[in-house]
């Protein structure tokens, strides 16, 4: 009877909850994905270093152990000299493929690809299999059947295969992003999905990574002695694959080359984020002054936005020559981006040094909300410093730049359309005092602490 | 074999994503595939959003919580060692941010009505959930509204499946009272 009860208490309250769940409309796709996007644009802290394990032999067996170790090195070396073969390396690979690293072996065409031919390399941490090297990759598909056969765990076999890109391949193009060298082995999907288990019995970890570097579509294939190859193996895999050799017209390219020749473009980066402290001017009560504004869509023509979303953060005390302050507008297109008229959509002064904490983007312990088309504005009360985290995400790469005012205070700026905009600003000690943001959608939300009035 | 044919990898590459299963994109989440990371979202975001918005006082701190949640989520993956237990791990996540949070307004007021609900009922259940003690609406939610089992709900709160048992025991006969 009781049981009977409990059942039904459940049951209703399952029905409650489903409906009330039911009541509730989630965010859509785009809004998940662009969270999930904002997520994944976090970097991944370090690992903590394992606690090393005691040494399991006692002293005297280890030095007995070292002893042994040093005369057989000693007599494998002085062995090794006798019996091999003296000689000089070849001065690298011509066109394509890979600069083997230490421990590696390569096998490549060594000549570049046509639109008619393509070119193909093998590269190996474990010696190739005997019929593999006899039959030479211009007579294979340039799979190393066989020694993928019996690829022990801890070995990797990397396969590529080049193609000239031709002009007109739409299609093509969203196969084969755009990348630059150095090809990252984490950007490779497992290829299992897309075709068969090389060795069923002990499966291999199959991945596969495509790319357009310059003139060349590549095919990167990567087989992995484990299923779920551990974190070590992938970093002895992406050592090789950072020697990568990509012909293009004007002669080939390593890394290196392509470090120098586009260090700008290196620097360049879809999001600017940035965590400052801050020196409040002095003079009674320390303040500093947030506000946010949604966007305004145009009269006449709603698809551009009249007034942008926009955000910021200043000192109102600090003298024109010291720029304590930010600002950011997001979105696009628009007739103005903001009242002032500044096409900077970036903005940050530079009297705020770079400080190493952790400010949330959160608006925990905060009140706040929506801000509104004609701008929402808090006088804060802030102690002597305050870490003031600004990040941005910008439509395209851009890196920022350093600017000046007539009166000499310096700025850091960039122009490029902006995404989504964020200020947050903490004490030190790391209790929130402020939380911006800004939205291409023309969302602006405004968040503010106790110590938080409205300006007036 | 690898192969070249471009209608072949055509073919090959557009398969949608969403018939991986769900540990295989846990493994390649971890890897740092972020598109892999987005079907995950895009699969368990919505159940994982509509436990915070009952759970929270507002839909921005609902919104805030699985931001979160999903950061926390990207930083801890590569430390998640079974695949298979994602949708608890995340869980557990969204309900320890949501407590954060909660704990962060101990002396809120109620929590937001819904304007837009036009069901009173569930305005009633909604205030008689918030007015449960914590513990109970925990379990409550994580139970009967995510649908993790008790040992999963063990799991995620760090106490014993005979704890989680009696509590939603009691908790649904809290919310009988209320109600």
């Amino acid at each position: 009877m009781r049981r009977e009860q409990q059942e039904t208490q459940k049951r209703h309250v399952e029905d409650l909850l489903s409906r009330l769940e039911a009541a509730v409309s989630p965010p859509s796709e785009h809004d998940l994905r662009a969270m999930a996007r904002t997520a994944s644009s976090q970097p991944r802290p370090l690992r903590r270093a394992t606690r090393a394990r005691r040494w399991p032999l006692q002293p005297r067996w280890t030095g007995l152990l070292v002893l042994a170790l040093v005369v057989a090195i000693g007599l494998g070396v002085g062995l090794g000299a006798l019996i091999a073969p003296s000689g000089t390396a070849a001065p690298g690979p011509i066109g394509t493929g890979f600069l083997p690293d230490p421990g590696w072996t390569v096998l490549q065409t060594g000549s570049d690809a046509t639109p008619e031919r393509q070119a193909l390399a093998v590269a190996t941490n474990v010696p190739l299999h005997p019929e593999d090297s006899a039959r030479g990759i211009r007579n294979s598909s340039g799979l190393p059947y066989s020694t993928l056969l019996q690829l022990p765990p801890r070995g990797v076999v990397i396969v590529a295969l080049f193609t000239l890109r031709l002009k007109y391949e739409p299609w093509s193009d969203e196969l084969f992003p755009e990348h630059e060298l150095p090809l990252r082995v984490r950007d490779a999907m497992n290829s299992i999905s897309y075709s068969y288990q090389m060795r069923p019995e002990r499966p291999l970890g199959q991945y596969e990574l495509r790319a357009t570097v310059g003139d060349h579509r590549i095919v990167l294939h990567f087989y992995f002695g484990a299923r779920h190859p551990s974190p070590q193996l992938i970093a002895t895999a992406q050592r090789q694959l950072d020697r990568l050799i990509v012909a293009s017209a004007s002669g080939p390219t390593t890394n290196a080359d392509r470090r120098q020749s586009t260090s700008a473009a290196a620097r360049a980066s879809k999001i600017v984020d940035r965590t400052v402290v801050c020196s409040i001017t002095p003079g009674g009560v320390r303040e500093l002054d947030v506000e946010a504004r949604s966007g305004t869509r145009d009269f006449s023509d709603p698809s551009k936005w009249r007034f942008l979303p926009h955000i910021g953060f200043r000192d109102p005390r600090t003298s024109a020559a010291r720029l304590t302050s930010a600002s950011m507008s997001a979105g696009r297109p628009y007739i103005q981006r903001d009242p002032g008229g500044s096409s900077n959509t970036f903005l940050l002064g530079a009297a705020c040094r770079t400080a190493n904490a952790g400010v949330s983007l959160s608006s925990a312990r905060l009140s706040g909300g929506a801000a509104s088309p004609v701008g929402d504005e808090y006088d804060c009360v802030v102690p002597a410093k305050v870490f003031v985290r600004v990040r941005a995400v910008f439509r395209a790469p851009t890196s920022l730049r350093r600017g000046r005012t007539p009166s000499g205070g310096t700025y850091y700026y960039a122009r490029e359309d902006i995404r989504e905009a964020a200020i947050a600003i903490s004490t030190v000690l790391g209790k929130p005092i402020a939380l911006a943001t800004a939205h291409e959608s023309g969302r602006a939300r405004l968040f503010v602490g106790d110590t938080c009035g409205p300006s007036g | 074999m690898p192969n070249l044919n471009p209608s072949a990898e055509r073919r090959t590459s557009t398969l949608p994503s969403a018939e991986l299963d769900e540990a295989e994109l846990v493994r390649r989440a971890q890897l740092g595939s972020a598109a892999a990371f987005e079907q995950l979202v895009v699969t368990r975001g919505p159940s994982l959003y509509r436990y915070l918005a009952v759970r929270l006082p507002g839909e921005g701190d609902a919104r805030d919580a699985l931001q979160e949640t999903l950061i926390a989520a990207w930083q801890g993956l590569p430390n998640l060692k079974t695949a298979s237990r994602f949708w608890p791990w995340l869980c557990g996540i969204a309900a320890h941010k949501a407590a954060d949070i909660t704990r962060g307004r101990s002396h809120a007021a109620l929590p937001e009505v819904d304007a837009s609900a036009s069901d009173y009922d569930l305005l009633v259940v909604r205030d008689a959930i918030a007015a449960l003690p914590e513990h109970f609406r925990q379990v409550l939610l994580l139970r009967h509204l995510l649908g993790l089992s008790e040992a999963e709900v063990a799991e995620v709160l760090g106490t014993r499946i005979g704890t989680v048992k009696s509590r939603s025991a009691r908790a649904r006969k809290a919310l009988k009272d209320l109600l």
